[in-house]
């Protein structure tokens, strides 16, 4: 199990000692079911004024398949997240995970929000542990369950502190590690690293990357980064307006495993430039795409 | 040790103070006993009453309408509180009721509940458990009212089921805000029981040499 490495003193580049392969892009993915589908979706918050969110978005993710929404505040980026997850609830529009319509969360989706989230007076262990409590499992198990996901976020040696003992980073780690508690096929993360120095975000997204690859979850992540986006991700949609809408899809095709040394490729700076485009923003081709966040 | 003395040498400090104050107020002043008793007069009452065995019974008396009326007070003012939180109609249908009683002073009442439920231990324990009865209510509905959306939505997110939501997020989120409403209900329904015991001799000076029956 590869760890965050909390005192790691190098950047992320050479914590990636996993062979790389020749091939580009990940192998095709079989074309059963998307595992996340969603067709013509729009909501609006109800009050007085109303408040749309999302105008007629629809888009698809493939089991397996790690795809990075990004866009301007306000866009509807948790909004989406949120349908998807089945916490809010889709009135005009569909939303279906794993083959099935969302109505309520679904058990095999893990979530991680924007901000940590921990229950203040439990401990970080009994955080992560949480999901699995509510799921009737025995106490050993999950205690068991719960200190092997802490280890494998990096943050083995907090399990007894509170939630407020612990540094931003080292809470949004523990959500993560809840988020994975139930072992979840769908992973929807918002902005998970939001909190994280440039350093540790970076090696997080190396982190984040072999999680996918060794638990194969399906992963739709929002982030304002487009060098996290181009790091991670398959595919790029742009959320732009409001309400929101997908307004441009990049691929990223780039070889897995990923490394940070990536971020140089003409590739990147391509695909940085367009979401970069597409987001609204002037092209600015005087600077190197991987420094744009 | 040493620290629990370090600890404890503040609290005892204060409390000399106290009773060399009082006791200065009484020389000072020169008040005779039956208006500001001396602190060793109260003192030796006291151990005389305990030694004659007059207090003891009266103690337990007390003891149990408190603990009763606390019991009583506090099991409906969660359970109500919790739905004053929780429900709009509740809410709308009840809280002209409680602020009117909560505007009605209990204490008052203690006359009218000795000639309803007779001097018995019944009154004081109504007494008692109506007087606890509203901080608790009023600190369970604002406490269940602030506990964090967002961590309610992290419960809905994993899928608890509303016995969960209750025991694992909205009682521990709201259990400071409980507390505070117990400890100002605690020390009430102590005062509670004195009064309605007070009431039961239609006065309003209880006297230790006259003790009346529990
Ligand atoms: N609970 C809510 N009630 C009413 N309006 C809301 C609510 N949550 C979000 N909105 C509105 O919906 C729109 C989209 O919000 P959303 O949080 O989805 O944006 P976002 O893209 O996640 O933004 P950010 O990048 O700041 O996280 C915004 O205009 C916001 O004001
Ligand atoms: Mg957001």
């Amino acid at each position: 199990m590869r760890s965050f490495g909390t005192n790691a003193t190098h950047t992320g580049g050479s914590a990636i000692k996993a062979p790389r392969t020749a091939v580009l892009a990940r192998p095709a993915r079989d074309r059963r079911a998307p595992a996340i589908e969603v067709r013509h979706l729009a909501f609006t918050y109800p009050g007085d004024p109303p408040r749309p969110a999302l105008d007629d978005v629809s888009l698809e993710v493939a089991s397996g398949e790690l795809v990075a929404v990004i866009g301007a505040n306000g866009t509807g980026k948790s909004t989406l997240l949120k349908l998807v997850g089945g916490l809010l609830e889709a009135r005009s529009g569909e939303v279906a995970v794993l083959g099935r319509a969302v109505r309520e969360p679904d058990a095999r989706v893990g979530f991680v929000f924007q901000e940590p989230r921990l229950l203040p007076w439990r401990t970080t262990l009994e955080n992560v542990a949480f999901p699995l409590e509510l799921a009737g499992r025995p106490r050993p198990e999950r205690d068991g369950r719960a200190r092997d996901l802490l280890a494998l976020v990096g943050a083995a040696d907090v399990g007894g502190l509170r939630p407020h003992q612990l540094s931003g980073g080292t809470r949004q780690r523990a959500a993560i590690a809840r988020a994975l508690a139930l072992d979840p096929g769908i992973l929807l993360l918002d902005e998970p690293f939001s909190a994280l120095d440039a350093l540790t975000r970076e090696r997080f997204n190396v982190v984040l990357q072999s999680i996918w690859r060794s638990t194969q979850t399906t992963i739709l992540l929002v982030t304002h980064s487009i060098p996290e986006a181009i790091f991670l991700a398959d595919r790029v949609l742009v959320l732009a307006g409001r309400p929101g809408r997908v307004v441009t899809e990049v691929p990223i095709r780039l070889p897995r495993p990923r490394t940070l040394a990536d971020q140089d490729a003409t590739m990147v700076s391509e695909a940085a430039s367009r979401i970069r485009a597409a987001l609204g923003a002037p092209p600015d081709p005087a600077r190197p795409a991987g420094e744009v966040m | 040790m040493r620290r629990a003395l370090r600890d404890f040498l503040p609290v005892l400090a204060v409390a000399a103070a106290f009773l060399v104050a009082w006791k200065l107020l009484v020389v000072i002043g020169g008040y005779p006993a039956f208006v500001l008793p001396a602190p060793e007069v109260v003192a030796t009452r006291l151990v005389g009453a305990w030694r004659d065995g007059v207090m003891q019974p009266h103690v337990l008396t007390t003891l149990s309408e408190v603990l009763l009326g606390f019991a009583i007070g506090s099991s409906l003012a969660l359970v109500t509180g919790y739905t004053l939180a929780r429900s709009r109609l509740a809410e709308r249908l009840l809280s002209p009721y409680l602020v009117a009683a909560q505007a009605t002073p209990i204490l008052a009442l203690a006359p009218l509940m000795a000639l309803w439920f007779g001097t018995g231990l019944v009154s004081k324990v109504i007494i008692c458990a109506l007087i606890v009865f509203f901080p608790i209510a009023v600190a369970t509905m604002v406490g269940v009212r602030s506990v964090d959306r967002q961590l309610l939505e992290v419960g809905r997110a994993f899928r608890a089921t509303p016995l969960q939501v209750l025991t694992r997020l909205e009682i521990p989120g709201a259990l400071p805000s409980i507390f505070g409403g117990i400890r100002v209900g605690a020390t009430l329904a102590v005062v509670g029981a004195i009064i309605g015991s007070s009431s039961r001799r239609w006065s309003p000076s209880p006297r230790l040499e006259s003790p009346s029956t529990g």
